[in-house]
């Protein structure tokens, strides 16, 4: 199969089924009801099976993170990344398994002349889905009612990016601007059984929503330094504007929160034919919107990862990475009354590319803990994949 | 074109990506056991009770008169301590001639008459294996609508209360069977009077003035039906002809009278009662808010009083109904026109007696009124009767605007204010 019918094979596969709407799926889990939600990173597979190094990573990342690692890119790049997760949520009363997805990146980098690259993307930034249903009884002197509940918030954040960047002899330097979009529909279903008296009676359903749009800015900065292409370090910083959130309401009732500043570091380095390491490092300045909440509280997060790539295996003539890593951060929204809950997971994948490198595919596995249910209020286990498939000129 | 090709593969690879990503994704929810741990915030659903005291405005009152004996397809006679009822009834239309196909032929003699009672043996009751039950011709006439046990007519008493009685026309001594059932029809031949010198009077004066029904004591009937049969001869034929004829007017009278209407609300009863309510609804209650919030369940409760004097306590259960009213009652009066039936009532007497209030459900119209804009509301107007009017001359009160406020009516309901969704 030539070159370019390889890549149109793939084209053919992936049209296949129905184009859907890109939004986020459902989530369920206390720490995305907490705050503005959990927050969501941008990043793409490789990067998460290297505890989430995407800042300064050798051979590319497609993660919305510092736009100047997108000149590591030679030619057109199409990347589309998926993350699933299997989560155990211990909660006051209960312990349960649930699943989650969403999509954390698609981009498409498109270099223009031999320094400068253009990239377009979409991003996760913020998950508030969560949903719970629990049954109880309503006894009155009109009967005792058996009902079942249901609330859920589905919604959350996306960033929906452009970044310019351009080649200075080992330097890069980058510049992005995302727009924060996104909305959050509240529900509340609550479902009545007919007397337990047998009277018959029925109390009619409770049917309530909200929808609430936001929208905010969000500028990007960042820089590397390439080193003989075996050592790469870089810096970015994400500032943003307020998150203005409007309710569906006649009068359109507006809130507005204010965003955090962001900074990262990292860097990578081949330390022989076969082996990379890389790691990365930062800070975010949440406690900027603790004035925004009642209920909780929102507090500065750090974060660190590392890994480490192995390329020396091949499988039926295809080159087989193999990363592993291990990354912990803070989380941004602390219950009233507890502690701030951190995140911590060993990760690992592995890659190939195939149709002499015009399509890639890598996968990450992350398989961590959050929380701690006696000091922060909420507590999950999980395992998380990211699936991403690349394909290049 | 060549950016074409490049650009395509990757939007359809993103497609295949997001479709894979959206059939894998899971919408399982967290199954909380105890409400309370609960996340997010959704108003409960709570009762809320409102007396006729605690809304903005209620108006209520009882009309009477909407079935009167003369109406009712029943006739009481009644010996009772308690009560006592007399069935009166004029036979005008007695016959002169005979038709048999196209031919006619004219009536020459009586020979016998006797009055016939259909006795709804279900609702009536006797004391004794027999009971007696007499015809009694009247020496006064009567009005059918306005005759009471006191007056034969309107502003005319009676000379002597309760019917002023002339002749025996006739008894009839009934012996009831081992089921102590009275029996379902009673034949009163008509005796020590000429027959046909009777029935020829009332051919020709229209049946004046009418015969009453009695019953010996301790017995209590109730007759679907009076008629009376007249066997007589015609003058062409030699044969002997046999007559039914139902009487016209038909009612009863009955002592005690029901007593007045009050400050109580009052259904059936004969005069039969109507109750017509309306009331408006306060946008907050108890710190409640109930304008636009979801009403779950909402009923209405009239709560009996005690049994009202005998003997018109209701002995057994009468359906009734609530219904919608289509205008202001306090305006229209007793003619309201009514509208949709909301419910099909049943007016036990033992419940009534214990207490247990008679209620109906109103959710949807309460809901609507939820549902409305300050200054166009519906307007909430019902009424309460029995099904159908004049059933029977018992009847049953229920609390009112005026009473004490455990006895008031209520509107008892479950209500969800609107959930507070607060941004994150």
């Amino acid at each position: 199969m030539s070159h370019g019918g390889g890549r149109w094979l793939v084209t053919v596969l992936a049209l296949l089924p129905l184009l859907v709407p890109v939004q986020s799926l459902q989530a369920q889990t206390p720490f995305t009801a907490i705050g503005f939600g959990y927050p969501v990173l941008p990043i793409d597979g490789r990067a998460a099976s290297m505890g989430q190094t995407s800042v300064a990573l050798l051979g590319g990342s497609y993660s919305l993170t510092n736009p100047a690692a997108v000149t590591e890119f030679r030619g057109l790049h199409l990347n589309a990344s998926f993350t699933g997760e299997a989560v155990d949520v211990k909660y006051p009363n209960i312990s349960e398994g649930i699943n989650r997805g969403w999509l954390p990146v698609l981009r498409g980098v498109i270099p223009f002349g031999r320094q400068n690259v253009l990239a377009l993307g979409i991003g996760s930034n913020l998950d508030q889905d969560w949903g719970v249903v629990f049954r109880d009884t309503l006894d009155s002197t009109l009967g005792t009612f058996p009902f079942d509940e249901r609330r859920e918030n589905d919604g959350g954040l996306t960033s929906l990016d452009i970044t310019f960047a351009r080649r200075i002899g080992s330097l890069s330097v980058g510049a992005g601007l995302q727009r924060l979009t996104g909305n959050l529909r509240q529900t509340v279903f609550r479902t009545f059984e007919a007397d337990t008296a047998g009277t018959g009676t029925t109390p009619r359903p409770v049917r309530d929503f909200a929808q609430v749009s936001y929208g905010s800015w969000r500028f990007l900065g960042g820089v590397t330094a390439k080193l003989k292409e075996r050592v790469m370090l870089g810096a970015q910083i994400a500032v943003n504007t307020d998150l203005k959130a409007t309710r569906d309401t006649t009068f359109g009732q507006t809130a507005t929160f204010n965003r955090p500043l962001e900074l990262g570091v990292g860097g990578s380095a081949r330390i022989s034919s076969r082996f990379l390491i890389a790691a990365s490092g930062g800070w975010t300045n949440w406690s900027t919107a603790n004035q925004s909440f009642s209920t909780v509280r929102a507090v500065d997060t750090y974060y660190l990862g590392g890994g480490v790539e192995y390329t020396g295996v091949r499988f039926i003539s295809l080159a087989i990475p193999f990363r592993v890593g291990y990354r912990w951060t803070e989380l941004p929204f602390v219950i009233q009354k507890k502690k701030q809950s951190t995140e911590s997971a060993i990760t690992f994948g592995l890659g190939t590319r195939i149709a002499s490198g015009a399509a890639a595919f890598d996968f990450g596995f992350e398989w961590g803990r959050r929380g701690d249910l006696p000091t922060t209020g909420a507590e999950e286990s999980f395992f998380r994949t990211t699936l991403s498939i690349s394909l290049r000129q | 074109m060549r950016l074409l090709s490049r650009i395509v593969p990757w939007l359809a690879t993103c497609a295949g990506v997001l479709l894979v990503g959206a059939a894998c994704s899971g919408e399982s929810l967290l199954t909380e056991a105890d409400a309370s741990n609960a996340p997010l915030l959704g108003n409960k659903t709570v009762e809320v009770i409102l007396r006729s005291s605690d809304m903005v405005r209620w108006r209520d009152t009882t009309y009477q008169g909407y079935a009167i004996p003369e109406d009712v397809p029943f006739q009481l006679v009644v010996n009772e301590s308690d009560l006592e009822a007399r069935a009166l009834a004029r036979f005008p239309t007695i016959p002169g001639t005979f038709e048999l196909d196209t031919l006619s032929f004219t009536v020459d003699s009586f020979k016998n008459a006797s009055f016939r009672l259909v006795i709804d043996t279900i609702r009536s009751t006797v004391d004794s294996m027999s009971y007696t039950v007499e015809a009694y011709a009247l020496d006064q006439s009567f009005d059918g609508p306005t005759a009471t046990w006191t007056q034969a007519s309107l502003g005319v008493p009676w000379i002597t209360p309760g019917g002023t009685l002339g002749q025996l026309l006739g008894s009839a001594d009934v012996t009831v069977g081992d089921t102590l059932q009275p029996a379902d029809t009673v034949f009163i031949p008509i005796r020590g009077i000429n027959v046909d010198s009777l029935l020829t009077a009332w051919r020709s004066n229209g049946g004046e003035e009418g015969v009453a029904f009695l019953v010996s004591a301790a017995n209590e009937l109730r007759l679907a039906n009076i008629s009376i049969r007249m066997r007589a001869t015609l003058v062409e034929k030699d044969t002997t002809v046999t007559f039914f004829r139902s009487p016209s007017p038909s009612t009863f009278i009955y002592n005690p009278a029901q007593p007045g209407v009050g400050l109580p609300l009052r259904v059936a009863g004969l005069p039969a009662n109507r109750y017509y309510f309306d009331f408006v609804l306060p946008d907050t209650f108890d710190g409640i808010l109930l304008r636009g919030s979801t009403i779950n369940l909402a009923e209405l409760y009239f709560e009996p009083l005690p049994s009202p004097p005998s003997p018109f306590p209701l002995e057994n259960a009468i359906a009734g109904r609530a219904f919608t009213l289509l205008a202001d009652p306090f305006r229209f009066g007793p003619g309201t026109p009514i509208g949709l039936s909301i419910a099909e009532l049943v007016f036990v007497p033992d419940s009534l007696a214990a207490g247990v209030p008679v209620t109906f459900p109103v959710t949807l119209f309460i809901q609507e009124w939820a549902n409305s804009l300050p200054g166009l509301e519906p307007t909430l107007r019902f009424g309460v009767k029995a099904q159908p009017d004049g059933i029977t001359i018992q009847f049953w009160e229920f609390g009112s605007a005026e009473s004490r406020r455990n006895q008031q009516p209520q509107l008892r309901m479950l209500v969800t204010p609107p959930s507070r969704f607060v941004l994150p």
